[in-house]
């Protein structure tokens, strides 16, 4: 899968690289704006490498799935589908490449954004007062930001699986559309639809379950200052509401994956 | 061995291939011939895996077409096929990459003969050039099944020569070779039998032995493409 992995790097190097230089160009800016002792570009720069962070990851993932559209399309799949690579691997390696790629290169952008905030504050102000003053604020909430760790790990997790489920779900359906229409017009718009149509049944299936978002909403509304004890329980007991949210995102991964290795094995036709 | 069984594959509606049945031997130069439409190119490229067939049984020694296939098959397609990124250097290494049968000095022997300079890209080649680069690929693997699909297609006098002498010099007791072409005369030297195919079906076959009892293989394709009535035909 390595040898795979390796093709997809250099199929999207050019996208890369251009990616890579509009972080940089965007970094430069804060820089510049630093050098100058410019605060109000300072802060521009800051808030375009926010967005970039998030941009970034959906760019790859984005690319990943409009490659993999036009490939199913076009001659150069010979390329893959010759080789003697089962359709789970060929899917695996896309999979790996593009999430693994995304969420590392978001990664990326979020470093550069906390080294940014750092030298901001280095120049303009005392970071550690500033967290000083988060902590006492949040602290008269009843939230103690050292004991929200578990709280922030496992909802940010559940996050990004519910990003790669979506993205996992659209390599789904752009894989049935074309075993579906192979020869026939159309196969954008099926998928489409039928993204649209799994997303809609996940969206019933998880329904089932408690939203550990309403859930949260509803415990901020019933806060008070002499609740601070069962806030922080309070929080950490909206854990076990997002497993099963998280379970349902990882089996859709999955089940994508083996989906789509599946019927490039069995269905798709170059 | 090469075997398939009642094979079929239905484009909206349309037969491209319906209901082929042979069997290929090592050994053995093989002729796909037919007029454009007539099901050869599909029923090459499901049996290198990449089209699926609608019905019917495709096996390389007994093993169904698949990833353990894909080792002992080289496939030449009609078109281009390469990455637009991609050098004639990176192509061979591609295909180093993923195919163990691959000769990387032989490939380098090829592309001197072929007159073929490693720095250049793919998509600049000349439609000549990007043919002899296909077969490069191809005849550069040891492979159990060769196939390629009308190798001669857009190029020169020359170069045809050429081709036809590379695709000779791989011929190999424990190989097939099987090759899909319109320019009949030019490859009969090279031929042990033929396969003729009209609308998904193959109408006529045999060792160009027995073939030749009814004439050349020039007279026999224009006389099976060339007007006569079904009943004339007698498929196989």
């Amino acid at each position: 899968m390595l040898k795979l992995l390796k093709y997809e790097f250099r199929k999207s190097l050019t996208a890369l690289l251009v990616l890579a230089a509009v972080v940089g160009a965007v970094e430069i800016y804060f820089l510049g704006a630093m050098v100058l002792n410019n605060t109000d570009h300072m802060a521009y720069a800051m808030l375009l490498m926010a967005i970039c962070v998030y941009a970034a990851m959906i760019f790859v993932f984005v690319r990943g799935l409009t490659t993999y559209a036009g490939e199913l399309k076009s001659r150069s799949a010979y390329l893959i589908f010759m080789t003697p690579n089962s359709g789970l691997k060929i899917m695996a390696s896309k999979y790996v490449y593009t999430f693994v790629n995304g969420l590392l290169i978001g990664a990326a952008c979020l470093l550069l954004a906390g080294l940014n905030v750092t030298l901001f504050f280095a120049r303009n102000g005392d970071l550690e007062r500033l967290l000083r003053m988060a902590d006492t604020l949040l602290s008269q909430m009843g939230l103690y930001l050292n004991q929200m760790g578990l709280f922030i790990a496992v909802t940010l997790i559940t996050a990004l699986l519910s990003l790669l489920r979506f993205f996992a779900l659209a390599y789904l359906a752009i894989t049935l559309s074309h075993t579906l229409l192979r020869d026939r017009k159309g196969r954008s718009l099926v998928a489409l639809l039928l993204f649209v149509a799994l997303e809609y049944l996940l969206g019933r299936l998880q329904g089932l379950f408690p939203s550990p978002a309403q859930e949260l909403v509803l415990y901020a509304e019933n806060l008070s200052s002499t609740q601070t004890r069962e806030m922080v329980s309070g929080l950490n007991e909206l854990i076990p509401l997002m497993l099963p949210h998280a379970c349902i995102s990882l089996v859709c991964l999955l089940g994508s994956l083996f989906g789509c290795g599946w019927m490039l094995d069995k269905k798709v036709s170059l | 061995m090469l075997t398939c069984t009642s094979l079929s594959r239905i484009y909206a509606g349309h037969r491209a291939v319906d209901g082929v049945s042979l069997t290929l031997e090592p050994g053995k130069t093989y002729a796909l011939l037919g007029p454009n439409g007539s099901g050869k190119t599909t029923l090459m490229k499901m049996i290198a895996g990449l089209t699926k067939p609608t019905s019917g049984d495709i096996r390389l020694n007994g093993t169904p077409i698949g990833p353990e296939t894909k080792r002992h098959i080289a496939y030449m397609p009609t078109e281009s096929y390469f990455y637009s990124y991609m050098s004639i250097q990176d192509a061979g290494k591609y295909y180093a990459d993923f195919f163990e049968d691959f000769g990387r000095d032989r490939y380098a022997e090829m592309l001197t003969r072929m007159q073929l300079n490693p720095k250049d890209k793919v998509r600049q080649l000349s439609s000549g050039m990007n043919a002899k680069l296909r077969l490069a690929l191809t005849l550069s693997r040891d492979a159990e099944l060769m196939m390629f699909d009308e190798p001669l297609n857009g190029v020169d006098i020359l170069t045809r020569t050429q081709v036809i002498e590379e695709i000779s010099r791989r011929r190999d007791a424990g190989r097939i070779m099987l090759l899909s072409t319109h320019l009949v005369e030019e490859v009969e030297g090279l031929l042990d039998e033929a396969l003729f195919m009209q609308n998904g079906v193959i109408v006529k076959s045999g060792s160009l032995q027995q073939l030749s009892r009814e004439g050349t293989l020039t007279e026999l394709y224009l006389k099976i493409y060339g007007g006569m009535s079904e009943a004339e035909v007698k498929p196989c």
